[in-house]
């Protein structure tokens, strides 16, 4: 039985993997851009915990956007663990990772529920 | 006389459905002398090949080499004997007049190479499983009519794009000339990809109403390795039959759209290949597309790494090349050694090379480690932050500083394999394949953090497991304690002793100190010292050090018989281990933080292996090597430690039975244990390595499923 699909020619792989290389070699970026990247990250995250230190501490509105950002990260957060905790479900030789995530997803419900209340 | 058709059956673990596919087949109305049945078993475990092997001799029946589903269709083509070749699945069951309608059908329609009929769920009566298959807008493969009422929309025969070969009769001829089906896509989509070959080759594939049959589902397939083969062998298909879509496609992948990034990457590599292996140097700029697509949507890192995963799978050399990065292999650790074992087992298949940020004499560490590490080569990489500091500390490198340990990555670029063996999360890999072996997850997750681009996150307990989940938020992808291999120590009669075997760290967290109060109450409520028995501590210390000092002064002011000393010879400990009858681990004893705890407690093992009954702090790694009333105790408090080891001291016999089961515990974790789990998985490893993935194991390794 031939083979399902024709092999080319010996050295075109290696011709193949060469021009590859050389072309995401070409994309490399400068470590100047990548650390200056990476600088303005950081200046992001500054800013980003320093806007929701400044809404804590007036009144009723700064309060009420922290109660909305913190129940909507825990949502998420819960969101995730919970179709983690499912797709881990599945993997039936995985029974030790479930309970550890069983326990954060009961103490975010429990955190959840204390905060509708 | 040749059959007129010949019935392949693909079987995993489908013992259960084979009676009713066997009786189907029997109730057929074509003469029994017209089939020819052939079982191709793919490594059940469930006894299905010898059932049929004794209750159906009719049948040729036998072990396929590879659980390869595609595989084994061809070896059933090879095998039959008559023109027409049915591919059935062990869950399908036909009606009666099946095959002599298909036969028929053939043989009024010369063009048509392979056919197929109407398909119902079993379990789901009126509901339609296929009335054959397609491809959807996002190419996806579709069965026509999946899942609709039947309603008599589809009661009129049909030209398709292909059928399925859950079910599907084909020219054994037509098969032949187009070499079968393609056996890279292991399982699911071949059929698609089968008919468009036969397409391509002048063949025509039809549907026709009038074959029924009934489809119990995924009945032997999860529904998590098919939706990962589907991903993955749509982009084998678009690689084969539509490049100039490949790219345009990434996105509209459900691994994309679902975030599932290490499938997604994966499949692309493997899509690259099959690019080339298509349509060799033609494919260069689609190829070059998708490169562009990860390293704009992902990382340049990802972008190296997929060139290293093609460079690997279309290489010629049976070689892999294997790179372990180890920050502190300058000085003996547990850690190192921990890979400095697995380094010795990889070199006599591969070569294998240190990355090292300091200068070191490789028969230093052999000394050290009592290992040959023959072959090894050392490459230092000099990290200019720490060219006058003898630990590499990577939280010093934060934002703004550059991350240094780029470096590292940039050498990581041509290994196969790049193993990052002392938790440096700063080193993204840039290998074709990467393992990030974690102790415990000291740092914190934080900038320049890539331990989460590893292929392989190996956790050394379920302790480190717990953590690296609640401190980095990831899922160990397995576990593999250390291996302890103390030099066996001759068995002698047990004496009245306990010891404590441990470093004298600064802060004093193995809790020696405690240890010494601990013998103090226990002789204050029990007079044990009248009865012979003694404490020895030992461990490695800087003998001048405060603490060090501290437990001495302590140790002689009791005026008890309690030893301590510090680097003493193995030999010394050697002696130790044979005479005691108990040993002590007090560390994490009032501690709240994780990282004062034992993380696993090698010195634990080592006395289990002696016959040196465990009485140990019930916290960190020590509850996994201990099973508390079986072969030790664990214990809370101080008040629980004296009371079991009290219990100890009074029941010579509970001791005797307790050592014995410790010695037979311990074989969990020696050294051939050790190398016993990482070989196997290793040496898979290997194979999907120089080979790519072969079978359906190597899919679930390789697609962490």
């Amino acid at each position: 039985m031939a083979p399902a699909t024709a092999t080319p020619p010996d050295g075109a792989a290696e011709a193949f993997v060469q021009s590859l290389t050389a072309y995401v070699q070409a994309q490399r970026p400068t470590q100047m851009t990548r650390t200056s990247d990476l600088i303005s990250d950081y200046k992001l995250t500054d800013k980003f915990d320093y806007e929701i230190t400044r809404t804590t501490k007036p009144g009723p509105v700064g309060r009420l956007i922290q109660a909305v950002l913190t129940r909507l990260l825990g949502k998420v957060q819960l969101f995730m663990l919970k179709s983690l905790a499912t797709q881990e479900r599945l993997n039936f030789y995985m029974f030790d990772r479930i309970a550890v995530l069983e326990d954060r997803i009961a103490k975010l419900e429990r955190q959840l529920r204390r905060e509708d209340s | 006389m040749t059959p007129t058709v010949s019935v392949v059956i693909v079987n995993y673990n489908g013992r259960q459905f084979l009676p009713r596919v066997m009786q189907c087949l029997e109730q057929q109305t074509l003469p029994a002398a017209d089939i020819d049945i052939i079982l191709l078993d793919t490594g059940s475990t469930d006894g299905s090949l010898e059932f049929v092997q004794q209750q159906y001799t009719q049948v040729r029946a036998q072990a396929a080499d590879r659980n390869n589903f595609a595989r084994a269709l061809n070896t059933g083509t090879r095998m039959a004997k008559a023109p027409l070749v049915l591919f059935l699945n062990n869950d399908l069951y036909l009606d009666p007049p099946w095959l002599e309608r298909a036969v028929r059908h053939f043989e009024q329609a010369p063009q048509c190479v392979g056919l197929q009929g109407k398909i119902y769920f079993e379990r789901r009566r009126g509901i339609l499983n296929s009335c054959g298959c397609d491809l959807d807008p996002d190419f996806y493969g579709r069965d026509v009519g999946f899942s609709e009422r039947d309603n008599g929309q589809y009661d009129k025969p049909a030209q398709r794009k292909a059928v399925t070969n859950g079910c599907a009769i084909y020219r054994k001829a037509a098969l032949d000339a187009i070499g079968g089906v393609d056996e890279e896509y292991v399982m699911y989509a071949e059929d698609i990809d089968l008919g468009f070959r036969l397409s391509e080759a002048g063949g025509e594939l039809w549907y026709f109403p009038d074959l029924v049959s009934y489809h119990e589902f995924h009945g032997t397939a999860s529904s998590q390795l098919c939706a990962r083969l589907m991903n993955r062998n749509r982009f084998l298909w678009l690689a084969r039959h539509r490049p100039e879509r490949f790219v345009e496609m990434i996105p509209r992948a459900h691994a994309f759209i679902t975030g599932e990034r290490y499938t997604l990457l994966w499949s692309l590599a493997e899509g690259v290949v099959k690019l080339f292996k298509s349509h060799g140097a033609k494919a260069e700029p689609v190829a070059k597309e998708v490169l562009d697509f990860v390293i704009r949507h992902f990382d340049f890192d990802e972008g190296v790494r997929l060139v290293g995963r093609v460079r690997r799978w279309l290489s010629k050399s049976l070689h892999l090349e294997i790179g372990i990065y180890d920050r502190a292999f300058h000085y003996p650790g547990g850690g190192q050694k921990y890979f400095a074992t697995i380094a010795d087992w990889i070199l006599e298949r591969h070569p294998v090379r240190y990355l090292v940020n300091k200068p070191i004499d490789l028969d230093r560490v052999r000394q050290w480690y009592h290992l040959p590490l023959k072959g090894a080569t050392v490459e230092t990489i000099e990290l200019p932050p720490f060219a006058d500091s003898f630990h590499i500390d990577p939280t010093v490198i934060r934002p703004p500083v550059p991350n240094i340990f780029t470096l590292v990555s940039e050498r990581s670029e041509h290994l196969d394999v790049f193993v990052n063996s002392n938790m440096v999360a700063h080193v993204y890999p840039r290998a074709a394949f990467s393992i990030f072996a974690c102790h415990f997850p000291e740092f914190p997750r934080d900038h320049y953090f890539f331990a989460d681009k590893y292929d392989w996150l190996i956790a050394s307990s379920r302790f480190c497991e717990s953590h690296l989940f609640l401190r980095w938020g990831l899922l160990a992808d397995y576990r593999l304690y250390p291996p302890v291999d103390f030099p066996a120590v001759e068995r002698g009669e047990k004496q009245p002793l306990i010891i404590a075997v441990g470093r004298f760290e600064r802060a004093g967290h193995k809790k020696q100190l405690e240890c010494v109060e601990a013998f103090v109450q226990l002789d204050q409520r029990h007079h044990i010292v009248r009865d012979g028995w003694r404490l020895a501590i030992v461990g490695g210390a800087n003998t001048e050090g405060p603490y060090f000092r501290r437990v001495v002064q302590r140790a002689q002011e009791t005026r008890l018989p309690i030893t301590v000393d510090a680097n003493v010879p193995q030999t010394v400990i050697a002696e130790l281990y044979r005479n005691a009858s108990i040993f002590w681990n007090l560390t994490g004893l009032g501690e709240t933080d994780p990282r004062l705890t034992e993380h696993f407690g090698m010195t634990t093992v080592e006395a289990m292996q002696n016959g040196v009954v465990p009485v140990v702090f019930n916290g960190g790694g020590l509850s996994e090597s201990v099973d508390h009333g079986d072969n030790g105790y664990l214990f809370n408090t101080t008040d629980e430690l004296l009371d079991r080891t009290q219990q100890l001291i009074r029941d010579p016999s509970l001791r005797n039975r307790l050592a014995a089961d410790a010695r037979e515990k311990s074989k969990d974790f020696t050294k051939e244990a050790f190398l016993e789990q990482f070989s196997t998985r290793f040496l898979r490893l290997e194979q999907i390595l120089l080979r790519g993935p072969q079978d359906v194991p190597d899919i679930m390794l390789l697609y962490k499923l």
